[in-house]
């Protein structure tokens, strides 16, 4: 039963994931917003920026993000603008979004898998001919007879639950319950194409990719496999109270990384359960639905949350936690920094002391920043920004550096806790939040420490420089370690060995998806007019902590009057936006001359082209100029402007022809002599 | 200015007056009073110049427009017969296709004209 209107959609960003979902090679970004799931795509824009006092021409070649013009004054930039494709309410609240690359999707693109509350996984894909979502499938986990849901045990909404998706889209682990995981399977193409070599005799043909093998499933038609639970208890009955998990980079079988513990963890009892968490690798067998594990480190402080695993060049998974981060490494050897003065009190694990920086890592986000040097990026829980810095031996990590990022290089840009943090590619990242604005916040790097890219002709830089570059194929890097071993030994031992220094990354805020969550309170101001009950506005408090404001909202668009000006007896009037036409000699055919296009010394007319009709019934044409504001009548121009009335004007060849078209002819001038 | 093109009736000669016209850069479309529609094209060379498009020039239409948006490749005209058919079509294929066949995009059939 509807016994209610929603009047504002949900504003505040829980999930955000980046993939190719529209298309093979486009770059989507989906953003959850607890119940509303929402597609954009990027769209770069030239604006203009405001140059900084030090920012000079000669700096200008080193931030890769910018396109410089010669006016040292005024630059322009390239900035990126989210442009929404389509958004879809659920039924349901969203708890995680992963990204898989499922066989025989609509699109040919990557489908996404997103978890709801209640143990209930939906595999969806875009459909481009009707322009919307198409679900492949749904799977809930919500059969009290699983093993390992007891009677006694806690409800499977009160529970943590969360996705992990395996980063080569083998499988995915939905962690549901007290310790359940819920494993799904993803058919691999490679595995299809070889059961039908070993079975079948003959020529391949068209049918093969709809037969599967001998087992006679119909399973051809889905892009996973049956799913299982499996009690993590059957992996290591140590493991009774999972904390996190996540799938790892970089390995032949579907492996990941837990942190879990046989008590539960709690800070009142430091005294007796100190670092009792343990941090495992298994590697799953899916067909035989066993595990081996890989490696287990010991002893980690109680206060890790989160497993963040690390693609290459540094590969291995990050610890997180209030007080301190922990690396491991393929082989199992960890790395720590101290955050604060309290990682020291509260554990014995051997850790770098950084306690000086006195940082808070409760309800960070973290995300990989730079796919050439590893550095990821941090966002507090009060929006301050933070980089660390990977020291390498070789292929090894040996240390680890937090350094804050200073507010002149954009680190106190945002204002609140980030829920969520995405990498869009390009030095581009996406934080949403959900007491405040999400941003989309770009990123330039000053350091000459990379020599991958010195060799490019004339370019200092480390980061994607020129818009026509494509972007960087992240799946190279994730490749098998026994592919392409010797590249990617070269490009690590290339990058830098040492830290990145600090204020070598600059951030700018590109841009914003309003939000008015969370909602406080509430106040109707009705109209003063009486007989308009309906009318006037709500006045809400949103926001929270530095992001806290007053928003009104409003049922009409209320339109800001910038400039009026008095046109008697205008009939009809047309704006002409015409571009001085290409100097002879250039190649002129029309189509996408882009990079004419966007040349910031194309030259712009703005004219108001206005029919009058006199008093005697008589019709003339007077243009004007726009300047800003003002309008002013000028003979510019040889528009006809006695004889007839104009019934239209218009632009043809990208701005470049005026079209006047008048009752009994169509006439077409030269922007540029005019 | 540039050029100046009349609207006449190919065989009568008699002066048109328009009644509507439509831009798509490079295309223009003009409808006239005899119900006839014209369809020039801005050319390379920066003339703007009458395209032949034989599938319409010989029937009579009540409102005609051209669409272009950047999700699309192609221009569309979309054109209101006096029967009440709309029909749209492809402007290339429009202005390069022989007489009296005009594509239904809706049900990607064939659509004679002329019945």
């Amino acid at each position: 039963m509807q016994c209610y209107t929603e009047i504002a959609p949900p504003t505040a960003v829980s999930h955000a994931i980046t993939l190719p979902f529209i298309a093979p090679k486009s770059n989507n970004l989906v953003v959850a917003k607890n119940s509303l799931l929402q597609i954009f795509e990027l769209k770069s824009t030239l604006a203009q920026v405001p140059a900084d006092g030090d920012a000079g021409v000669e700096n200008a070649g080193a931030l890769p993000d910018t396109e410089v013009v010669d006016v040292p004054l005024q630059r322009t930039e390239n900035t990126a603008k989210l442009i929404l494709v389509g958004e879809f309410p659920l039924a349901g609240t969203v708890i995680s979004l992963a990204r898989i690359k499922a066989l025989h999707t609509k699109s040919k693109a990557e489908a996404l898998l997103v978890a709801f509350r209640d143990a209930k996984l939906s595999l969806v894909e875009w459909d481009p001919e009707t322009y919307n979502l198409h679900t492949v499938s749904i799977h809930y986990y919500e059969n009290p007879d699983l093993p390992g849901i007891t009677p006694w045990s806690t409800d499977l909404k009160d529970t943590y639950n969360f996705l992990s998706a395996d980063p080569s889209s083998r499988c995915a682990a939905l962690k549901f319950g007290v310790h359940n995981l819920a494993i799904l399977p993803f058919r691999q193409r490679d595995l299809v194409e070889d059961e039908y070599d070993s079975d079948l005799d003959g020529p391949r043909d068209a049918k093969m990719g709809n037969t599967d093998g001998e087992d006679g499933e119909q399973a051809h038609k889905t892009p996973y496999s049956s799913s299982f639970v499996l009690p993590l208890t059957h992996l290591d009955p140590t493991l009774t109270h999972p904390v996190h998990l996540a799938f790892l980079h970089e390995y032949r079988e579907p492996t990941f990384g837990i942190v879990a513990s046989s008590k539960a963890t709690a800070p009142s009892l430091l005294v007796e359960r100190k670092d009792i968490l343990t941090y495992t690798v298994f590697t799953l067998d899916l067909e035989q639905k066993a595990s081996t594990t890989l490696l287990s480190v010991q002893g980690l402080p109680y206060d890790i949350t989160r497993v963040v695993p690390l693609p290459l060049p540094i590969g291995g998974a990050l610890l997180v936690g209030s007080n301190e981060i922990i690396h491991v490494d393929q082989a199992g050897k960890t790395n720590g920094v101290a955050a604060n003065e309290f990682a020291k009190a509260c554990t014995s694990f051997p850790l770098s002391d950084q306690s000086d920086l006195g940082i808070h890592l409760e309800g960070c986000a973290v995300e990989l920043m730079s796919q050439d040097t590893g550095d990821i990026l941090i966002v507090l829980n009060d929006g301050k920004l933070l980089t660390l810095t990977f020291t390498l031996d070789g292929r090894n990590v040996s240390g680890m550096t937090l350094q804050r990022v200073a507010a002149d290089n954009g680190g106190h840009l945002l204002n609140v806790q980030a829920s969520c943090i995405s990498n869009l590619g390009r030095s581009r990242l996406f934080i949403g939040s959900e007491d405040g604005e999400s941003v989309l916040l770009g990123w330039s790097s000053k350091s000459n420490q990379l020599g991958r890219k010195q060799s490019k002709a004339g370019v200092i830089g480390d980061e994607d420089m020129s818009l026509d570059e494509e972007e960087e194929d992240v799946d190279d890097l994730d490749d098998d370690l026994y592919n392409d071993t010797a590249a990617t030994v070269k490009k690590i031992s290339a990058a830098a060995a040492e830290p990145t220094a600090p204020g070598s990354y600059t951030f700018r805020v590109h841009d914003v998806l309003p939000s008015i969550a969370p909602i406080r309170d509430v106040v109707l101001h009705p109209d003063a007019a009486a007989q308009y009950p309906t009318t006037g506005e709500i006045m809400l408090s949103t926001g929270r902590g530095a992001a806290g404001a007053i928003t009104t909202l409003n049922r009409e668009v209320h339109l800001t009057n910038l400039a009026q000006t008095d046109l008697a007896s205008a009939r009809g009037l047309w704006a002409v936006h015409a571009r001085k036409q290409a100097p002879t000699g250039v190649t002129a055919d029309f189509g996408q001359d882009a990079e004419a296009n966007m040349s910031s010394d194309a030259d712009y007319d703005q004219y108001l082209v206005v029919c009058k009709v006199g008093t005697d019934g008589s019709e003339n044409t007077v243009v004007y100029e726009v300047n800003g504001k003002e309008l002013e009548e000028t003979t510019k121009g040889d528009f006809e402007r006695e004889e007839g009335s104009t019934l239209s004007v218009g632009v043809l060849a990208l701005g470049t022809k005026v079209v006047q078209i008048m009752r009994g002819e169509v006439r077409t001038y030269d922007s540029g002599k005019s | 200015m540039d050029q100046i093109i009349p609207m006449e009736d190919e065989e009568s000669g008699a002066e048109l007056r328009i009644i509507n016209a439509s831009f798509a850069d490079p295309y223009l479309l003009v409808l006239r009073d005899d119900s006839s529609v014209k369809i020039f094209k801005a050319s390379g060379s920066g003339e703007v110049e009458d395209v032949e498009a034989s599938g319409l020039s010989s029937t009579k239409w009540l409102s005609a427009s051209l669409f272009k948006s950047s999700t699309f490749e192609e221009t569309f005209a979309f054109l209101l017969s006096p029967e009440g058919g709309l029909h749209v079509g492809h402007l290339r294929w429009l202005c390069q296709i022989n007489a009296h066949n005009l594509r239904c995009l809706h049900c990607q059939t064939w659509r004679d004209l002329t019945t």
